[in-house]
């Protein structure tokens, strides 16, 4: 795991990581930025945690706004499609801010009922068939435009959506 | 630790709608913020504006903190259908997440967006 290391200022370079928080953890896999269950009325409040925790780990404004359009629009579609109730964690991993969505409701996928085994389908810009149309004015196409790791893991226990975001320029 | 992220819920929507008269038709004035729990309330008055007759909205986001895509796509259809009758709709002023929004979900390039409101304004390249 980096060091964490006091940002000299404002400016996010290529060659600094992310900063990684002095809060701490449950130390199981390292400290969670945050942890929280929502449902639709809580939207709000988490835009402005993520936009809060983003900014915190010294992404630029209009990276961090991407962060929250992205996450917003995830916890939207678990909302929506997972019964009402849905979690987020949110936490810095290998210089890299990593939100995962995870609602306990049927998964949506092509309309098939959810797989008896976990099923961990990466995304990619293949011609099989997304859970949800790609095209552009769906949140799925932001995201794809937005994140640069995206991916769904569907089960008998729900779904989770893993993004994972870095500063811009950083390799 | 599980956190909770809203402490207090007003039950008030979390977007405000107010019409006004424009020189070429309505201007709905979008303030706030719309999301899931503002679908329905934005695609109702935009539907309402549309039956009342109106051929040329135009949609003023200068006071919209952000939107979704559910609130995009709402904005399309009835881009759309206004469209489909010969009408126009065009969005004014959107402001930092919601231009980034519309600039990652294509649409700065389907509905025509304006930055000034002033005459002489110019249509927006954003």
């Amino acid at each position: 795991m980096p060091a964490a290391r006091k940002a000299s200022g404002s400016v996010v370079t290529p060659e600094v990581p992310l900063e990684e928080p002095a809060t701490p953890g449950n130390g199981a896999q390292g400290p969670a930025m945050l942890e929280a269950e929502f449902d639709e009325e809580d939207l709000h409040a988490l835009r402005e945690a993520v936009l809060t925790r983003a900014t915190a780990a010294g992404m630029p404004e209009s990276r961090a706004i991407e962060v929250m359009l992205v996450v917003n629009e995830l916890a939207s579609n678990a909302i929506r499609h997972g019964g009402g109730i849905a979690r987020l964690q949110i936490r810095i991993a290998a210089g890299a801010l990593h939100c995962q969505v995870s609602d306990p409701g049927i998964a949506r996928s092509n309309g098939h009922p959810p797989s008896a085994t976990p099923d961990q389908r990466p995304a990619s810009p293949s011609p099989e068939p997304a859970p949800w149309p790609r095209q552009p004015g769906h949140g799925l196409w932001m995201v794809q435009q937005a994140a640069d790791e995206f991916t769904v893991t569907t089960g008998p226990d729900g779904t989770q959506v893993s993004v994972s975001f870095t500063p811009p320029g950083a390799s | 630790m599980i956190s909770t992220l809203s402490v207090v819920r007003t039950g008030v929507s979390l977007l405000e709608i107010v019409v006004e008269a424009g020189t070429s038709g309505p201007v709905v004035k979008l303030s706030g913020e719309s999301d899931l729990t503002t679908a329905r309330q934005l695609g109702d008055a935009l539907s309402a504006q549309i039956a009342s007759g109106a051929r040329h909205l135009t949609i003023d986001l200068s006071g919209l903190r952000f939107a979704d895509s559910q609130t995009i796509r709402t904005l399309i259809e009835a881009h759309g259908t206004l469209q489909h009758a010969g009408g126009t709709l065009e969005l004014l002023r959107p402001q930092s997440a919601v231009a980034k929004s519309l600039r990652l979900l294509g649409v700065d390039q389907v509905i025509p967006v304006r930055t000034k409101t002033s005459t002489g304004d110019q249509p927006a390249i954003t």
